[in-house]
């Protein structure tokens, strides 16, 4: 028979250190051998005697009637009753253990030797009444521990995902982790994201993460077909056995669909999981969009990039790189393993800073006899005109501009314009320094003859720890010697460089 | 994998039994601490042990370490087996003879 809320009480309270050091105080009050029982209301019944615990549904056959008699009239009266000893039997008594109109349970003490003041009864009732409040309060404690604790746990469970997934805004580094993610918090063994492509109609794959196959892979459906397809049309989340799906829902627009498979203990997914999914889904979607907003913005950054670049290769200007240039640059950030984000800010330094030449006389740059002091001031300044000009860009350019200001930078500090020495000029201008040199010792200029990839690579070379970063001379040696003639290929489409 | 060895030691077993009923849980180091009363520093230093022995995963943000439980499905069931037969925590490791 299942307890009630009352019963656990009662029993706790009669198991409690509390209630046997009571009996113990009590004892030399209440004789030595007196006999207790305990019962509880609802309907009333014997629970315990003394040390004998066991559970009845009424009072058993062999209790003396007077017993049952005055535990009926102490049921019905709520006040403390007594039998009068009698011939063969000592004095008995029936407390009622209440806690304001609460009723728990009832004590008999039975086979007292004397007649117990009252006094001591109600003291012992008292007692009885204070440790059942002390036990209520522990039970209180432990279901209030027990219903909060696992909640707080999932609570910070999903701030701490959170904190993880809004940690990168590239989408293809986002998406795996969040499908990892899920499937640590639902114990399963394949993850699959999917995002529609609202143009083409289509459900294609971006993360797919399986447990036992690291090479698992999921083709892309038409909206509508397979579950994911049918989630991603409907915006309702599928739940089978061995599934689960919901969809990516951003602004009731339905971005995508997460679908996890297989319980690692091949249990069917419940509507917990569904719930725990949907959560998780909510703070994905988040997490994407960021990730969205960020490439777009990075896309508008290069764009108006190559926009500008665009301007300084026009006829009016012609103040573009070419693509040797280019090619050179990118294979000596790649021979100094530069990472994705380094690589992609040389490559707007790269096509980039000649921007400064537009501020520049022409009759500068197209002078044929040496330069006046007068011109080298105005050369001088260029790099910061550039940087002025690249500025309002902003995002990404703040980590460009560097690159575009110390460019003619020197190594041994005896460049412009800020006379930057050795390491302290940033690495992207010194790779940019070498680039430019070779590229204008291999072009004719209007004061001398183009040099032969051997004559521009032993030039270089020897204005190591001059001009040059001794480190980046290296690697752009070990870059030509590896591709050679190739180097001066300007076709995009042979570039040696791995586009990053 | 010697559990006997991983396990006995207190704090590691109070540490695997929290992850133990609470597998979908993936927290931080301070988190984990606060849920199993132990200092910080030796939560930290145990849950890299662990890592290490793979009874659990990491997951990484850019300032954010979170720690879970094992997806190997071979190691939750020698774990679940030890902790079936070793309900309470071990005695330390100074008193054990």
């Amino acid at each position: 028979m299942k307890e009630t809320y009352q019963e656990e009480l009662f029993k706790k309270l009669i198991g409690h250190p509390n209630w046997k050091k009571q009996l113990e105080v009590f004892t030399p009050f209440l004789g030595k051998d007196f006999t207790w029982i305990a019962a509880a209301t609802g309907p009333l019944r014997k629970i315990q005697q003394n040390d004998s615990f066991f559970f009845s549904n009424s009072l058993p056959a062999t209790a003396e009637d007077r017993l049952n008699n005055l535990l009926s009239e102490t049921h019905k009266t709520n006040h403390i009753q007594s039998i009068a000893a009698a011939e063969g039997h000592n004095y008995s008594y029936g407390l009622p253990i209440a806690r304001g109109e609460q009723i728990y349970g009832y004590f008999l003490i039975c086979d007292c030797p004397r007649e117990i003041p009252a006094n001591i009864l109600e003291l012992f009732q008292a007692f009885s009444v204070s440790t059942l409040e002390t036990v209520q309060k522990e039970q209180e404690l432990t279901r209030l521990y027990d219903t909060i604790r696992p909640k707080t746990i999932a609570l910070s469970t999903v701030h701490t995902i959170g904190r993880i997934i809004s940690s990168t805004l590239e989408l293809d580094q986002l998406l795996p982790r969040i499908a990892r993610l899920s499937l640590q918090v639902l114990r399963a063994r394949r993850s699959v994201i999917m995002l529609v492509d609202g143009q083409k109609k289509m459900l294609n794959p971006f993360a797919v993460v399986d447990l036992n196959d690291k090479n698992a892979t999921m083709p892309p459906l038409k909206l509508g077909a397979g579950l994911p397809g049918r989630v991603a049309k409907t915006g309702q989340t599928v739940i089978r056995p061995q599934y689960l799906c919901v969809p990516l829902v951003a602004e009731e627009n339905v971005i995508g669909t997460i679908t996890i498979s297989h319980r690692l203990d091949n249990k069917a997914f419940s509507i917990f999981d569904q719930e725990i999914l949907t959560t998780f889904s909510e703070q994905a979607v988040i997490a994407i969009k960021n990730a969205q907003l960020y490439e777009e913005q990075e896309k508008l950054t290069l764009n108006s990039i190559r926009a500008l670049a665009s301007v300084l290769s026009s006829e009016d200007y012609n103040f573009g790189r070419s693509n040797l240039f280019i090619n050179i640059t990118m294979s000596i950030g790649m021979e100094l393993k530069l990472g994705s984000d380094q690589m992609r800010i040389l490559y707007y330094g790269a096509i980039l800073h000649n921007v400064s030449q537009i501020g520049l006389p022409r009759k500068i740059l197209k002078k044929a006899t040496k330069l006046s002091g007068k011109d080298y001031q105005i050369i001088r300044e260029h790099p910061l005109i550039g940087a002025e000009i690249i500025r309002p860009i902003g995002g990404k350019m703040k980590d460009v501009l560097p690159i575009i200001i110390y460019h003619h930078e020197r190594y041994d500090g005896n460049g412009y314009p800020s006379g930057l020495r050795g390491e302290s000029i940033p690495l992207g201008a010194r790779i940019l320094a070498v680039a430019d040199s070779f590229e204008a010792m291999l072009s004719k200029r209007p004061y001398r003859k183009k040099m032969s990839l051997a004559q521009a690579v032993s030039e270089i070379v020897k204005l190591s720890g001059e001009q040059f970063d001794p480190i980046v001379v290296d690697a752009f040696v070990r870059v030509v010697k590896r591709w050679k003639n190739k180097i001066l290929r300007t076709d995009k489409n042979t570039w040696i460089w791995k586009k990053f | 994998m010697d559990l006997e060895k991983i396990l006995n030691p207190q704090i590691t077993f109070k540490i695997i039994k929290f992850f133990h009923e609470n597998p979908q849980a993936i927290d931080t180091a301070e988190s984990i601490a606060l849920w199993t009363g132990i200092n910080i520093d030796t939560t930290e230093k145990t849950l890299k042990k662990l890592v290490d022995e793979n009874i659990l995963g990491e997951h990484h943000g850019i300032s954010t370490r979170g720690y879970a439980y094992t997806q190997d499905p071979r190691v939750l069931a020698r774990v679940d087996d030890w902790l079936s037969h070793n309900h309470a925590p071990p005695r330390d490791d100074a008193s054990r003879t």
